[in-house]
């Protein structure tokens, strides 16, 4: 395959951007933690990414490590959502106004 | 790489002994009817993971499981003052948690927890550890600002947390990640030696991953421009919760920069001076100035973590050995005053949550209108308390590496800030009570308040017994 | 070209419009679809990087896992007009944050073109090419990665007992439906 590192990070910071631009733009808490989950995948990429490149196994570990930790802060992410579901039916974040900004 | 032996399990002991008291309180939570077993057990656990530190200490530096950790003198001074913190917050929350609703053992399970991530973050030496050690004490965190599931500030609290230290992860990894294709390695001598040895000093894209992952950690520690969300996240947590994260979160936060600063990425390195420079000038003068308009004890306290966390970045921007150890001395003595303030709003209950609450309180309580002034001179920098010994050292270490200007600011901003501390100590002193006296602190409390007190006075005193103790890593 | 270059290309292209699409997307339903195929598309792209189990592990846990807890999200708060919708009205000017991302992703872009790459970085661990890697993930999970892979199952832990309390009805309401 003839594809250099710089097209494999080239992408990768492309889609961190594009995450990025999300988190900053939405104002949905759903949606904001949608696109942080794209910027992680962008990381993931660029390790994948790197450990071919090196060939050197670190990074693929390095990756699955970010994978489980995603997950783990999906599940706590998920809780939090519900639970202020049930306290303020209908909040999003212009509503998180109990506290100033 | 040359594996791990069971020989390592003795070096993260005090990391071991914390883990496993959190395991036998999940075990046991549902059994559990008093509210003092709990903070029984996570002093215990704290005191032993001193004494397990100490013995460790007692050994020759080492790296552990394959260079992913190492046990050095910096590492445990960090590993002391966590446990030291622990024990604290657990004390203080005798009181603190009383009719919140949160559950006891899961409380302290997290404390716990969170405790492991630091200790393991402050020993991290390769970005795997040191990232994992960071993910665990703010997921620890999240749970523990949303804990109190029937308020909903705290709720929201836990909610706008969770998506600014994601996002700030997310950064920091794409800046490890970076570091690491440019280094081939993710071990920090390892990265030190990378960069010196091929040039990458002056790299632009190095420099990209170094700006991204000194964001990342600018977040955790709550510096400016990455601080939006400490006033939140203290003020809807409860109080024992915002205490822990001004005290243990920080000094694991710093000690991390600590070690990134002075093994990473080199103390040669003029983009990364420039960056601490820019972030200790920020957050003292936005801290100061800020402060200044907070009524709510939480976030007054809020906004001077954040100056405080300027100062005791001041520290690390000279680079040197010196540098470091006067952060490390920042660090502990700015954890103990700290977390004597807390346990002082802790106390007086919904009278201390504002700052009107403290109308009169010296005649009616002396001894604890007597500890809090201790508190706010310490908070201010007056000569003779800890916090005096604590700017001295990191304004002289600034002055030191040539960043006058840094010091003539920190010195300006301390004076600014003190309007608001002696706002209080005069509210205290000078006016007459409108609120009826306060109840009797509960005894544990008082021991607690006790502890913070002594430290912060000896340390003013006699800082020795101390900053000799403050060795760069 | 060679047939594997055109495919990651494919790939790269799968990948990149569904994030667009993600960020677009008025309603939020159609959003985690279109993540699902952002993230599929980076699936492909680790299995053609030599990642076969990164590859599966991502579907596994991303698609299987997060995309799902997502889903559950939406559903359960449904009820929830402003959760659904990605509303346009409430939504703060887009303008920052085009300006901010774009620049990152410019100085991004501006220093990965004007790099040479380390290719003598692959260390004593072991060459990966062709392989499969479950093997050797596995053996430096439980030997050189022993100790992360032990604080993983501390977090995984922390995340059990948290979001398992912070999910749970409140007292009134157990009492109420009881």
């Amino acid at each position: 395959m003839t594809i250099s590192m710089n097209t494999i990070l080239g992408l990768s910071a492309l889609l961190f951007g594009i995450g990025m631009f999300g988190f900053l733009a939405r104002r949905n808490i759903i949606l904001m933690f949608i696109s942080v989950e794209v910027m992680l995948n962008a990381v993931n990429l660029s390790l994948v990414g790197f450990s071919w490149h090196m060939e050197d196994p670190r990074g693929q570990v390095l990756a699955l490590f970010v994978i489980a930790v995603a997950a783990a802060e999906a599940g706590i992410g998920l809780g939090l959502v519900i639970a202020l579901n049930r306290n303020k039916p209908g909040a999003g974040v212009g509503d998180l106004t109990e506290l100033k900004w | 790489m040359n594996g791990a032996t069971v020989a390592d399990l003795g070096l993260v002991l005090p990391e071991l002994i914390l883990t496993g008291m959190a395991l036998v309180l999940i075990l046991v939570a549902r059994r559990i009817q008093s509210t003092s077993v709990p903070v029984v057990a996570t002093v215990l656990a704290a005191a032993a993971a001193v004494a397990a530190s100490w013995w460790v200490l007692s050994k020759e530096p080492q790296s552990a499981f394959g260079g992913l950790i190492t046990v050095d003198g910096y590492a445990q001074f960090f590993k002391v003052l966590v446990a030291a913190a622990l024990a604290l917050v657990a004390l203080l929350s005798v009181k603190g948690l009383e009719g919140s609703g949160a559950p006891r053992s899961e409380y302290h399970v997290l404390l716990l927890l969170a405790s492991v991530g630091m200790m393991l973050t402050v020993s991290a030496v390769d970005m795997v550890t040191f990232y994992l050690g960071l993910e665990l004490i703010t997921l620890c965190s999240y749970i523990l600002v949303g804990i109190t599931v029937d308020r909903p500030s705290s709720n929201e609290a836990a909610i706008k947390y969770f998506l600014l230290a994601s996002f700030a992860s997310a950064l920091m990894l794409f800046g490890i990640s970076i570091t690491y294709g440019l280094t081939g390695t993710t071990s920090f001598s390892g990265v030190a030696a990378s960069i010196a040895e091929r040039g990458l000093a002056d790299d632009p894209l190095q420099l990209a991953a170094l700006a991204l992952i000194a964001a990342g950690l600018a977040f955790k520690i709550g510096a400016v421009p990455f601080h939006s969300w400490v006033p939140d996240a203290y003020q809807g947590a409860s109080t024992p919760v915002a205490a822990f994260l001004a005290s243990g979160s920080k000094a694991a936060g710093l000690a991390a920069l600590g070690r990134v600063v002075v093994i990473a990425f080199g103390p040669d390195s003029p983009a990364l001076s420039i960056i601490l420079v820019g972030l200790a000038a920020l957050s003292v003068a936005v801290g100061s100035v800020l402060v200044l308009a907070q009524t709510d004890m939480k976030r007054l306290l809020a906004y001077s973590s954040i100056a405080h966390v300027g100062y005791a970045v001041m520290g690390l921007t000279a680079g040197t050995d010196a540098g470091a150890s006067a952060t490390m001395t920042y660090a502990f003595f700015y954890v103990f005053m700290t977390l004597g303030a807390f346990g002082v709003v802790i106390g007086l209950g919904a009278r201390g949550a504002t700052l009107d609450g403290y109308q009169g309180l010296a005649s009616q309580r002396p001894g604890v209108a007597g500890v809090m002034l201790l508190f706010l001179l310490a908070l201010t920098g007056i000569p003779l308390t800890s916090g005096f010994v604590a700017k001295f050292v990191v304004i002289s270490s600034a002055v030191g590496a040539g960043y006058v200007v840094l010091a003539v600011l920190a010195v300006v901003c301390s004076v600014v800030s003190a309007f608001v501390y002696m706002r209080i100590a005069v509210l205290m002193y000078m006016r007459e009570p409108e609120s009826p006296t306060p109840a009797r602190f509960p005894v544990t409390l008082s021991v607690a308040i006790a502890i913070a007190a002594i430290v912060t006075l000896v340390g003013g005193v006699l800082p020795r017994l101390i900053t000799d103790w403050a060795v760069a890593p | 070209m060679e047939f594997e270059t055109i495919v990651f290309y494919a790939l790269a292209v799968a990948t990149v419009i569904p994030a667009f699409g993600v960020m677009m997307a008025k309603d939020i339903v159609r959003v985690a679809f279109w993540l699902l195929a952002s993230l599929s598309g980076v699936a492909g792209l680790f299995i053609m990087l030599d990642a076969d189990f990164l590859g599966v592990t991502q579907v596994l846990v991303y698609i299987g896992g997060i995309l799902v807890l997502i889903l559950f999200g939406i559903m359960m708060t449904h009820r929830d007009p402003v959760l659904v919708s990605a509303d346009d009205d409430r939504r703060r000017s887009p303008f920052t944050g085009l300006l901010v991302s774009l620049m990152t992703f410019g100085a991004l872009m501006g220093v990965i073109l004007g790099t040479g790459w380390n290719v003598s970085g692959g260390l004593a661990n072991g060459k990966l090419s062709g392989e499969p890697t479950a093997a050797p993930l596995g053996k430096a999970l439980l030997t050189d990665y022993v100790l992360p892979f032990e604080i993983v199952s501390v977090l995984l832990l922390v995340v059990l007992c948290g979001a398992a309390y912070i999910a749970r009805r409140g007292k009134d309401e157990e009492a109420s439906n009881a």
